[in-house]
């Protein structure tokens, strides 16, 4: 359904003229400054177009020259093993990584043609398009109505009580929590159970009604049994909203997302649909990661 | 012998039972084969025999230090006339007074009368009886302590248990002296306030609406109600706390606020120890402050647009108090913001909120319940402040809510009722502990409750 | 995302960062209040007290008259001691202002210097007789009232209540070129007095430091022993709980509190003197326990546990793994923490005014049990005396106090930064 080209950048095209090389040609040794994601990371019509990202936190270059693309309404999944810059990376989209003092990003992302880095755009009205849920439910000491409404409330997007009874309501239905809330939205999200708190963080991105969530291992925290109702819920969510999920489970990638991002050391090494990374994967690292080798 | 030259001759005997102790042991181990065949240390040996040496000869000083007044005085006071018994318990101890002078030879006898002559002449004989003995007597136990020591050691038994028995005993009593002070605040302010409540009824005390101390010396004194109603002090002391909480709590808050999530890091190191020295301040500075700088200053500002206010007004103490509380405000707020964990900013910025938004309605509503605590704890000592208090407001208890006008505070009386004279047995002593009983329950009930908040708060986030 | 939300979004940014600058510069107001209040504070304080360091003096030449000063030659020394030395002065002075003729105008005349003048002479003929019979030129101390005009009410301000006609006095002598300002060493060699000229912080300075001495011998060995024990020793039980809650609330107590203890336990039950540096010294320190005891404890869980593992493990008792191991390690902060104990004992006023060390006292202590007052109390005494003169001298005081305060707490960090933890 959607647009991939499968021989992605410029560069590539150009060496399409050398015998293409079988699986498994690109070794380890090829990670250098200027590495060429292999794969398929640009697509046609991206709602997210990311091109020559570079992030430093102080002297220490976390992100090196990472180009790939996010297409409308797909869910995406970027895998790697710890510390390979894939939450960095996730976080540069809605400029979260704007909170941290010594964080500094260079190239270019765009949203839908409009570069979020740009002078121009305010980093509070890109979040409420691009949404962010955590790694660990941060629900705020408030009441469950309340965490849902904070978002509307703070962009204004409300006049009447109505209008934001009927925006928690049709979130919290949306992040499948409303059967099991509905008759104490007063009491505080601090006091439901861990899966549940994670859905009340997703029904509160929902709210503001985003172009994009991004989630940060959204079910590292929780139990099996919630983390199956988490990708589930993914699952239904993909059909309104597009999705790039960071995950250090592969199963979970594969369960989930119709495309997979590998990273490896701050570098994108591998991009493309996820029955291709799984089954054939181009480049060792990517196939040695989803073997097992290391992780 | 006077008591520095006793305390250097006893650690002079300290000393030597110490080294006393060691070559014991050596002498001990010797025939055995060195001191590896010792059941401890030599040097325990050593502590050992000090124990023995310091212990029993410090129980005795002490004890014969401190009863040896009451114990000379009634030996003595059993000797004078009797007319001396039936005297009520101030004139005893002035008569008692004079015969100390008379026996240390500052008066003559004949100012006295003769008949208190077996008396004074009992005083010269006890304080010469002590003056010897007390020395001789604490010394020679000392030495027997520290020779019985050296006689029981023996190379088979572990000295090392009772030392280190001991080491546990001393620092058990020294963490017990806290509860002491505690037992000593309570039972001082208590005991003298039911003296008071004796001849003032509790119920004036706590309800009347008039303060006026000054019992009459005569009868047909002019002004002298001896009116004992604390309730213009608690409000004055409320007023002024509370003019002060207007200042300190929002400066101290948006201080913290603003250093915690806005300031940079190098702006942060060299503001936060800035207004830390304001809380280094001593009192008695910010109330010179008050009273010379911003109390005149109040004054004329008042003036100038045709308002009165008092030379002494409440405003200017209240003021510079709260001044003096923004650091404390500062930075017990400051311990709580920055405890709120970062994950909650993240959730509210990552759904698009702008910093003050963040922190308006995300970290200030979870900080609350530490704010409350530290806020708590700021108006404790806004009730318990005094030297600004006695240098800038006034002595005089009007009941008002003025901030321009005079009013006064439960710590200002205490402090005029107890400069000067005191005689234990007038109510206008007694009062200042009645009042510092009230303050103390006051602040300890502030203090319990705060700490109890913030303790629940850290739990919440630990 | 529908344009129509996109749309309110972007039109309420604009409400939304004004409410955010306004609250961003609230923050900035607040901060800045706090500093202009520690800059007015102690711009107020040196303005006010930076003129009590020179002193007022004028020269007079004066002839040691063994007529007027009712002294026979050959003198003997203890005659000097009653020699009419103020005689010599009212001489001099009648003689330079001859005009000078009514009964009052000569007592405003005689005014013009120190009564304490005489003392000065008194010591100098006492160390050197042969003056008498002699000239000599000297620097006396000028009144309080004469200083005060000379140093700012030349300038038109308005202070002191020197009478006029001692104004053109001093014009005259100031013409004459014998009236100076010099450094005010008094101000640290005297003890107190009721004339501000002479008056001085030494007797002060000396009776805080002997308080404090005393509260340190009691404090900091009975802190980090009470420290110890309840880090290292004690079992988690109700009892400790007790002295645990106990510690926390005796450090909010309000000083004036520890006063009243003083007072009632110290003074009246066992008898210790009034106005004494060791009664002060007993109450401070019980006020100072709680922080000492904090910052031990700090400093002791500061340790990590693995060095006690270490020890434990060789076969040490636990009284030697805290003797040898902890103590050692933990001592420095302990030691920054008692320090700043200190600094604050030493700012404090309300406790010893409870115990009587209120007292006017003019020979400086030489020892614990010598009646004395501290440098706050010295403070708050002048504060309340209405010379003008007394105004600058407390603030001078007070710029001696903060002076100790801040090479405490200097002292502390240093010791923090020099000593800091080595594992």
């Amino acid at each position: 359904m959607l647009g991939i080209n499968k021989m992605a950048g410029e560069n590539r095209t150009q060496e399409s003229a050398e015998p293409l090389a079988p699986v498994n040609v690109p070794g380890p040794e090829t990670i250098n400054e200027n590495y060429e994601t292999v794969g398929s990371p640009l697509v046609d019509n991206p709602l997210v177009k990311c091109r020559n990202v570079n992030v430093h936190y102080g002297e220490k270059q976390a992100i090196f020259n990472v180009n790939i693309d996010i297409a409308k309404n797909e869910v995406i999944a970027m895998i790697g093993p710890s510390g390979c810059g894939k939450s960095t990376f996730l976080r540069c989209i809605n400029r979260m990584n704007d909170t941290i003092d010594i964080c500094r990003v260079k190239g270019d992302i765009e949203l839908e043609g409009q570069d979020i880095y740009n002078r121009s755009v305010d980093a509070v009205e890109l979040r409420a398009r691009v949404g962010i849920v955590f790694q660990k439910p941060n629900p705020f000491p408030k009441s469950i109505y309340e965490n849902v409404a904070y978002g509307p409330r703070i962009h204004g997007l409300v006049n009447r009580k109505s209008d934001l009874d009927d925006i928690v309501e049709n979130s919290l239905k949306r992040a499948g929590l409303w059967d099991e809330v509905k008759d104490d939205l007063d009491s505080s999200g601090t006091g439901l159970s861990g899966g549940q708190q994670q859905r009340l963080c997703i029904a509160r991105t929902i709210a503001v009604s985003p172009d994009i969530i991004l989630m940060d291992e959204p079910c590292s925290a929780l139990d099996p049994i919630a983390t199956a109702r988490i990708e589930q819920l993914i699952a239904d969510l993909s059909k309104n909203y597009t999705i790039a999920i960071v995950t250090h489970s592969m199963q979970q990638a594969a369960r989930v997302s119709s495309r997979t991002a590998y990273f490896h050391l701050g570098k994108l090494i591998e991009v493309g649909e996820t029955e291709v990374i799984f089954t054939r994967p181009l480049h060792s690292l990517t196939e040695a990661y989803i073997t097992g080798r290391f992780g | 012998m006077d008591l520095s030259t006793l305390v250097l001759v006893l650690i002079a005997v300290t000393v030597a039972s110490y080294y006393g102790g060691v070559m014991r042991s050596q002498a001990l181990a010797g025939p055995l084969g060195g001191i590896k065949h010792l059941a401890a240390l030599p040097s325990y040996y050593g502590f050992m025999a000090v124990i023995w040496t310091v212990v029993p000869a410090l129980i005795l000083l002490l004890i014969w230090t401190f009863t040896e007044s009451s114990v000379i005085a009634n030996m003595v006071i059993a000797l004078m006339p009797p007319e001396a018994a039936n005297l009520g318990e101030g004139e005893l101890s002035l008569l008692y007074s004079r015969v100390g002078n008379v026996a240390s030879g500052i008066m003559e006898m004949d100012t006295l009368g003769e008949a208190y002559r077996p008396a004074v002449e009992r005083l010269v004989e006890l304080d010469s009886f002590t003056a010897h003995f007390k020395p001789l007597l604490v010394i020679t136990l000392a030495v027997t302590g520290a020779l019985l020591a050296l006689k029981m050691a023996s190379a088979k038994w572990n000295v090392r248990y009772p030392v280190e028995r001991t080491f546990n005993i001393l620092l058990f009593l020294s963490s017990g002296i806290a509860v002491l002070s505690t037992a000593g605040i309570i039972f001082s302010v208590l005991f003298e306030s039911i003296r008071f409540f004796q001849q003032i009824p509790l119920f004036n005390f706590l309800f009347g609406t008039e303060w006026s101390p000054q019992i009459a010396i005569r009868a047909d004194q002019v002004g002298a109600s001896g009116a004992f109603g604390v309730v213009p002090l608690l409000v004055g002391t409320l007023l002024i706390s509370a003019i002060a909480m207007l200042v300190a709590v929002p400066t101290g808050l948006m201080s913290a606020i603003y250093l915690a999530e806005y300031a940079s890091k190098k702006t942060r190191d060299i503001v936060k120890p800035l207004l830390e020295i304001l809380a280094g301040i001593p009192t008695i500075v910010y109330g010179f402050f008050a009273a010379i700088t911003v109390a005149p200053a109040i004054r004329r500002a008042g003036e100038s647009i045709g308002l009165e206010v008092a030379s002494e007004s409440a405003l200017a103490a209240g003021l510079v108090m709260g001044v003096m509380i923004i650091p404390f405000v500062s930075s017990l707020s400051d311990d709580v913001i920055t405890a709120v964990p970062q994950s909650m900013r993240d959730g509210s910025y990552g759904l698009g909120a702008t910093q003050s938004e963040t922190i308006r309605k995300v970290i200030f509503p979870a900080a609350l319940p530490g704010i409350v605590g530290g806020v708590l704890l700021a108006i404790s000592r806004a009730i318990g402040e005094t030297m600004i208090v006695v240098m800038a407001a006034g002595s005089v208890a009007n009941l008002s809510i003025n901030p321009l006008e005079a009013v006064t505070t439960v710590t200002v009386q205490i402090v005029t009722l107890l400069v000067g004279d005191q005689e234990f047995d007038n109510a206008k002593t007694l009062a200042a502990f009645a009042l510092g009983l009230i303050l103390f329950l006051i602040t300890l009930g502030l203090n319990f409750m705060a700490l109890h908040i913030v303790k629940k708060y850290r739990e919440q986030y630990d | 995302m529908s344009n129509l939300i996109r749309e309110m979004v972007r039109s309420n940014l604009k409400k939304r960062y004004q409410a955010e600058q306004r609250f961003r510069l609230y923050g900035l107001a607040s901060v800045g209040f706090g500093l202009l209040c520690l800059a007015l504070l102690f711009a107020d304080i040196i303005y006010k007290g930076a003129g009590a360091f020179r002193q007022t003096v004028v020269e007079v030449e004066l002839y040691f008259d063994p007529e007027v000063l009712g002294l026979n030659i050959p003198v003997e020394t203890d005659q000097i001691r009653s020699a009419n030395f103020d005689g010599v002065i009212r001489l001099m002075l009648r003689e330079r202002f001859p005009e000078v003729t009514t009964r009052a105008d000569r007592r405003a005349l005689y005014g013009l210097l120190s009564v304490n003048a005489v003392y000065d002479l008194q010591a100098l003929v006492m160390a050197n007789p042969k003056l008498i019979g002699q000239s000599r030129k000297i620097w006396l101390l000028a009144d309080d009232d004469v200083d005060m005009y000379y140093k700012y009410g030349r300038e038109g301000e308005q202070v002191g209540r020197l009478a006029e006609i001692s104004r053109i006095w001093v014009e005259q002598l100031a013409d004459d070129g014998v009236v100076k300002t010099q450094f005010n060493t008094g101000f640290f060699t005297n003890g107190d007095s009721r004339d501000p000229e002479i008056s001085g912080v030494k007797g002060a300075v000396m009776g805080s430091f002997f308080t404090l001495i005393v509260t340190f011998i009691i404090s900091f060995p009975i802190g980090v022993a009470a420290a110890i024990y309840m880090e290292e020793f004690a079992p988690k039980n109700k009892l400790t709980d007790f002295i645990e809650v106990n510690i926390n609330n005796l450090a909010a107590v309000p000083s004036i509190i520890f006063g009243l203890l003083g007072l009632a336990v110290f003074i009246n039950f066992f008898g210790v003197p009034r106005s004494v540096p060791l009664v002060g010294g007993l109450v401070l320190s019980l006020m100072t326990l709680p922080t000492v005891i904090i910052s031990s404890r700090a400093s002791i869980t500061a340790v990590p546990p693995s060095i006690r593992e270490a020890a434990l493990g060789i076969g040490a008792s636990k009284v030697q793994v805290v003797l040898h191991h902890v103590l050692p390690l933990a001592i420095p902060g302990m030691l920054t923490g008692a320090i700043i104990g200190m600094a604050r004992a030493l700012g404090e006023t309300a406790p010893l005014l409870m115990i009587g060390m209120i007292a006017f006292i003019i020979d400086p202590p030489s020892s614990v049990l010598d009646p004395a007052t501290t440098l706050p109390v010295q403070i708050y005494l002048w504060a309340d005396s209405p010379e003008r003169a007394f105004t600058e001298r407390t603030s001078a005081a007070i710029m001696v106090l903060l002076a100790f305060l801040i090479v405490m707490n200097s002292l502390a960090v240093w010791l923090r930064r020099r000593l800091e933890t080595r594992w």
